[in-house]
Parts: C-alpha cells; structure tokens; sequence
C-alpha cells in the first residue's frame, strides 16, 4: 500500500512539472461564437491567439460542452462572450470548473460584449416560465447589426486594454479602423439591402430582430409560439392565415432547426424557406463578419425579388 | 410733448392694424395654405387607412381591402383557420415530431435536466425546487398490484459564491418522512489564496462520493426512475434483504474531496483523493476510521461530436464488521450529439463495473455488480433508455438482475414524464414493475459541467 501512494505522488509531481508555464506569448483569447472570434482578431490584432467554442452550426441551446472547451478556459487571458442569459445554460459551470479566476464573472479578463447595446425585446412586467424561454435581459442576437459590432468592438478593445495595458494605443487604432469598416460596411449594405425595407418574413426563431430594425424589414410572426416553445396546430393554423392575408412570402430558419414545419407551412402559403446562417463561417464565404452580413442580405434580397 | 407722443403712437397703431386688415394675401402665404390642405387631405387618408387596419388587427388578421366587410373577413379566416388546424393537428400526430424545447446542454439524463436561465441573481443564492413524483405497479406480473404512490420527493438547491475564492450548494430532500440533507459542499474555488497549485480544487462538507460517473448525478436527473441494482444493495440503507432493496442508493460521505486538474491537449485528466466517513453496507465509519477514496477521471474528446469518459475507482476502509474492506471500480460513458441535429439526436452509453473485497471472521468474500444503459434521442421531446445491471449483496448472501426500459417525455426543460418497466430478478423471485414519474422544476438550477 505504502509503495503504491509513494508513485502516486511521484506521478502527480511529475504531471505538476510537466504543465509548468512556459516563455512569453500571445494572449489567449477564447471567444463563445466565431463573430466574437472575428472582432477579437481586428482588435487584438497580432497580439492575440483566439479560439471560438461554439461551432456556426450549433444550437446556442444545445451545446454539448467538450472537454477542450474547459482546456480552453483554464488557459484564457480573455473570455469575450455574448452575454445576456445567451450562453446561461452551458458557459458558467464550464467557467468554474476551468479553475481560471481571471476569466469568472467580473474578472479582469471576463469580457461581456453586450454592455451598452440598445436592446430590443426586454420583456415587460413579471417574468415567469409561462412566457417560455425567454430571454429577460432582451433578445441576445444582437451581433447582426454593424453598429452594435462597434460597441462590441469597444467592449473588446477595453478588455484587451485591461490586461495588456502596454499595447493599448495599438487596440484604440484597431478599434478606430474597424469602426469606420463598419460605417463602409452600414452604407453599403444599406443600399444593397434596400428592397428589403417594408418585406414581411416570418422566422422559425427571434434570431433576425435586429437585422430585420436595421434593415427595415418586419417579422410579423415566428414558427415558434413563444421562445422555444413547440409549435402547435392552432398556432401554425393562425400563423398561415395571416401569412396568406399579408402576403409573406419568405420563411427564414437557421441551420440547426428541423425543416418539416417550415416545409408545411411554406406548402400552405406558397411562401420560400431561407436557410440562413447567422453565424461567422457557417457557410461557405462568410468567414468574416462583413461577408456574413452580405451574404445573408444578399439572400434576403433574392428571396424577396423571385417570389415578386 | 408728452400728449403729442402718445397721439403719434396712437395713430401709427392704428394705422398698421388698419393696413394688415386690408392687404391681400401674398402668393407665398397662398402657397402655404393650398401645402397646408393637400397635408390634411393626406393625412385624412392615412387615418382611414390606419383605421382599416387596427379594425383588421383586432379581428386577428391582416389589413382588410376597402370596401371588405371586417366581419366577412374574420368568418371567412375563422373557417381557414379551423380547417388549417384539423389538417395540421393529423399531420404533426402522423409521425413523432421533432418539438421546440431547447434541451440541455448535455444529455439529460446524465448531466441530466439542466435548468438554466438567466435569472442568477447577484446576491441572493440560485434557488431551485425540483419534484419528484413516483407511482409503482408490482407483482409477479405488471399491474398485479398496485404500489400506490410509493414515493415523491421534493429537492431544494441554494447554490451561490460565499466569497470571491468558494462557493457553497446545498441541496435538501423534503418527502413525507421529513427533510434530509443530501448535499451540502463548501468548494474552494481559488485555491491559490491557500498558496496551493493552480488546478486544485477542494470540496468540503457532505459530498456524493468521488466513484463512478452515475453516483454524481442526483437521483430526480438520473436517466431511470430507480438507480442500478449495484448502487441499491451497496450505498442503500444498511439492512437490506432480498425482500427489501430500497429504490435509490447514493455513496455520500462527509468529508474532504481534493481535487486536481490536468490539461492533456485538448483533453482532461482528473485525480481525486477524498476522505469520508460514510455509512453504507459496504464502509461504516463508527469503527473509526474513515473511507478512503481515490478517482483518476480522463476524458477524450474523439471529435466535435463524440466523447468518451473513462474512469478507475478505488476505495478502502472498514465495514460494519470492523474488518478492512475495498472497493475497485471501472466507468465508461460514451456521447454523441450531432452538431446540426443536436436538438433532435444524441445517445449516451454508460456502463461502470465494481467489485469489493468484504472482510469476515471466515475469509474475504468478493461481491461484484455491473450495470450497462443507454439513452438515445428520438426527437426533440422524446428518448428511450435501456438498462441491464446485475448485483451480489455486499455479503454475497443474494445477488439479482434486472432489465428495465424506460420513454421519457420532456415538453419543456423544466417539466418530464417517464414511464419505465422493469423485471427484476432478486434471490430467485421475479418482480414486474411499471414506473410513473413525473418530475417538475421552478427556479434556478445549476447545470452540470460535465
């Protein structure tokens, strides 16, 4: 017995000397999403090491956290994340057990990208389950409108500041130059999005509101009766009536959602599913921000234009 | 003078009152009326237009043509809507449908149901309240007899950082007996403040027992309405008999967990070591000595959709007897969940094997059990399990076997029903058992790492 706790702690001194920290390097960042990936690397520039832990094509619901996913933790200078109750069900137990209090709620390197975005949908009033899943700080898909990337890149660049002081003047010239990206990017996807302005679509999910604020165009119903709540006959039935009286001719759904009530609904409207993801690098060409959002523009318009 | 001044100011008033009064109007100001009207005249329009619409709005639909009858209109969409629904409700019953609860991070029956959501206040600790309804039928052959509702039992959780360096979860069990600590952890969260390696973890207080993957995991989350035959007969209450096992057993001890992390690549290795005193068939802690356990946990991440859990336990310590006793266990926990399909598809295998070495005045007597079960997801709402298990008592005086199946419906993440059938075998009798349970959740519950 005694022999057999003497290697035991051999084994663990040897396991310690083996992760001993090693010369300087870049900053590890670990973004949730791979938007959050892109603007980090604008800001940080080459400063930075960033990894993304949600694939494009996952549920934001249902990720099935690996065991990388807490590797990636524990190493993290900077955690930047989309905040709002988006990542609640999967990120803070995966924080904790990474054992890296830098990177805990209100730590130096603990990043939430969605201070100072003008929210839409805050629910009204007392909140309870029977409103479904709701989000109670407001709808968290706020990443699909180039102004609120500015303020997500501002919330990147003051991290960044926090924990890599010295090159602080090198982040506020990345922050300046993706800020005016964004203007280019707002002017012309204003234009290319403009016979979108009055469209009514209907969505599977809450996904495209600010898209749809930006842009000018309106959601008037979702597949969904409430926030991850399934749909029902009754719902889908008033849902089509009032897609045929208004005339909605597009449906978008996000990858990770099932197509069989899309496709009823669409075969009962004559309306057009759009497959759409809102994600960095779900598709093919939309590995940065700017061509995500052309993309799904791009889509939005020639969905609109062939169903006239 | 001043007379004079004041009959000059006199008739310059006047005399502009009088010249306002009779001058004709300019083209500008003209221009300006005929702008004025045509605005009014559009905006006349324009409230006739909002009005045929919030009259269509209120009728539930869209905005009627002019000159449509409102009430026509709501007819005719009531009739569409009532055919549409009738046709849709056969449609959705034709094939198992694939529903829009958003299902936990991991699977839930073994991270089990998660209850997350953004309400984690501050100050005040995560409070939760999970029950836990259970109805049997028992009898050599299902439904001979009718158990009655043999158990329900509601779970409290307070879970919140006491400081920037701990944090404390507390779980209580209320049933008709009364309530019952069941968890109760002071874990530090940042052990460098005690001048101790990065990576450590400690846990103070009543813990589940650092053995097994399924012992982590509280009885109401576990993917079958009972525990494995092992658990039962091994960590149950001390007196069982071949006509008594108790439905649950948990190994908890009070004690001290530490610990340690390492980062392999993109995977992770766990060892723990834990001290306990803990009272079961297998160790009884009033010989004074408490039981020592010892867990190396490694999990592999085979792709972005796959892993795997492996686990080697090792327990000793003293029974009830006095004598020196042992415990060595192996875990294996397989999932998947696709990346595109993981709200409708994932499967979870998870066998874990032990044997024990007892001491008696006669010798070592070597008990073993197993269990073996699976989960997989048949839509969005629905999963089937299967388990095998097998178990000797500690004494090796009975041994029995089971197979139960199991469908679990969850419509939401915070409600689930399971009906679960199982045939169990035990010191030669057979038991039919068919399982209602119900479990409903309000609050904040933590979800499980992993």
């Amino acid at each position: 017995m005694k022999r057999m706790l003497v290697w035991l702690i051999v084994a663990l001194v040897a396991l310690m000397l083996a992760i001993a920290p090693g010369a300087a390097r870049k900053l590890r960042v670990v973004a949730t999403t791979n938007d959050l990936k892109w603007a980090v690397e604008q800001i940080g520039g080459k400063n930075v090491e960033v990894v993304a832990l949600m694939h494009p094509l996952q549920n934001p619901h249902t990720v099935q956290p690996r065991p990388s996913f807490i590797v990636q933790l524990n190493r993290a200078d900077l955690l930047v994340r989309i905040g709002l109750d988006y990542e609640e069900t999967w990120l803070p137990p995966l924080v904790e057990e990474s054992r890296n209090p830098k990177i805990r709620r209100g730590g130096v390197g603990d990043v939430d990208a969605s201070i100072g975005i003008p929210l839409l949908e805050i629910p009204q009033g007392r909140v309870t389950r029977e409103q479904g899943e709701v989000h109670i700080f407001g709808n968290p898909h706020y990443w699909l409108d180039p102004e609120n990337m500015k303020i997500i890149a501002r919330n990147i660049a003051n991290g960044l500041r926090r924990i890599d002081p010295a090159n602080a003047d090198e982040y506020e010239r990345n922050l300046k130059r993706l800020e005016r990206l964004m203007d280019d990017l707002l002017d012309e996807t204003l234009k290319l999005a403009a016979p979108l302005r009055g469209e009514k679509f209907v969505a599977y999910h809450t996904t495209w509101s600010y898209l749809a604020n930006r842009y000018g165009f309106r959601i008037i119903g979702y597949l969904e009766p409430k926030p991850g709540i399934p749909p029902s006959a009754s719902h889908l039935a008033d849902l089509i009536v009032r897609m045929r009286q208004e005339k909605v001719k597009v449906i978008l759904k996000e990858p990770f959602y099932e197509n069989r009530i899309p496709n009823m609904v669409a075969q009962r409207t004559g309306a057009k599913v759009v497959e759409i993801c809102p994600t960095v690098g779900g598709e093919p060409d939309t590995e940065t921000y700017p061509k995500l959002l052309r993309r799904i523009l791009t889509k939005l318009v020639n969905a609109v234009q062939s169903e006239k | 003078m001043a007379r004079w001044s004041v009959w000059a100011v006199c008739f310059l008033l006047a005399a502009s009152v009088w010249g306002q009064g009779n001058s004709e109007p300019t083209n500008s100001q003209e221009n300006e009326l005929q702008r004025l009207r045509e605005r009014v005249a559009a905006l006349e329009k324009l409230v006739q237009v909002l009005q045929a619409e919030l009259a269509a709005l209120k009728n539930n639909g869209a905005a009627p043509p002019l000159g449509t009858h409102p009430v026509a209109i709501k007819q005719q969409a009531d009739e569409e809507k009532q055919k549409l629904e009738e046709e849709l409700k056969r449609e959705l019953e034709q094939q198992p449908i694939s529903s829009t609860v958003s299902r936990p991070s991991s699977p839930p029956s073994y991270g089990a149901v998660v209850f997350g959501g953004g309400l984690w206040q501050a100050l005040n600790p995560d409070t939760s309240v999970i029950a836990n309804f259970r109805t049997a039928f028992r009898g050599k052959r299902p439904f001979a007899s009718f158990a009655g509702s043999e158990f329900s039992e509601a779970e409290l959780a307070f879970q919140a950082a006491t400081d920037p360096f701990s944090r404390l979860d507390t779980f209580v069990a209320v049933g008709p007996d009364g309530a019952e600590v069941e968890e109760a952890t002071l874990s530090v969260l940042d052990p460098t403040f005690l001048r101790l390696p990065r990576n450590l973890q400690i846990r103070l207080g009543l813990l589940r027992a650092p053995f097994g993957q399924l012992n982590n995991i509280h009885p109401p989350e576990q993917p079958f309405v009972d525990t494995p035959l092992v658990h039962r007969l091994w960590f149950g209450q001390e007196e069982i008999s071949p006509e008594q096992i108790p439905t649950e057993g948990s190994f908890v001890g009070t004690g001290l967990s530490l610990n340690w992390m390492v980062p392999m690549g993109k995977h992770l290795t766990w060892l723990t070591v834990a001290p306990l005193n803990t009272h079961n068939s297998v160790f009884d802690a009033d010989t004074g000595r408490p039981a020592w356990l010892f867990r190396l946990r490694h999990m592999h991440e085979l792709s972005l959709t796959q892993s795997l859990n492996l686990g080697l336990n090792y327990a000793f310590g003293r029974n009830d007897l006095g004598k020196d006793t042992k415990l060595f266990g192996v875990d294996v926990t397989y999932r998947w969940r696709p990346l595109k399909e993981g709200l409708y598809r994932s499967l979870v295998w998870q066998t874990e094997a032990y044997w024990g070495w007892r001491g008696t005045d006669n010798g070592d007597v070597k008990p073993k059990g197993w269990f073996t079960m699976v989960e997989y997801q048949l839509s969005r709402t629905l999963f089937l399990g299967a388990r095998y298990d097998f178990a000797q008592a500690p004494d090796k005086s009975f041994s029995g076997r089971g197979f139960s199946l199991a469908i679990t419906l969850f419509p939401s993440e915070f409600g689930r029903y399971r009906l679960q059938w199982s045939r169990l075998k035990i010191g030669g009798r057979t038991v039919h058992e068919v399982w209602l349970q119900t479990t409903f959740s309000i609050g904040v519950h933590r979800p499980h790492p992993l």
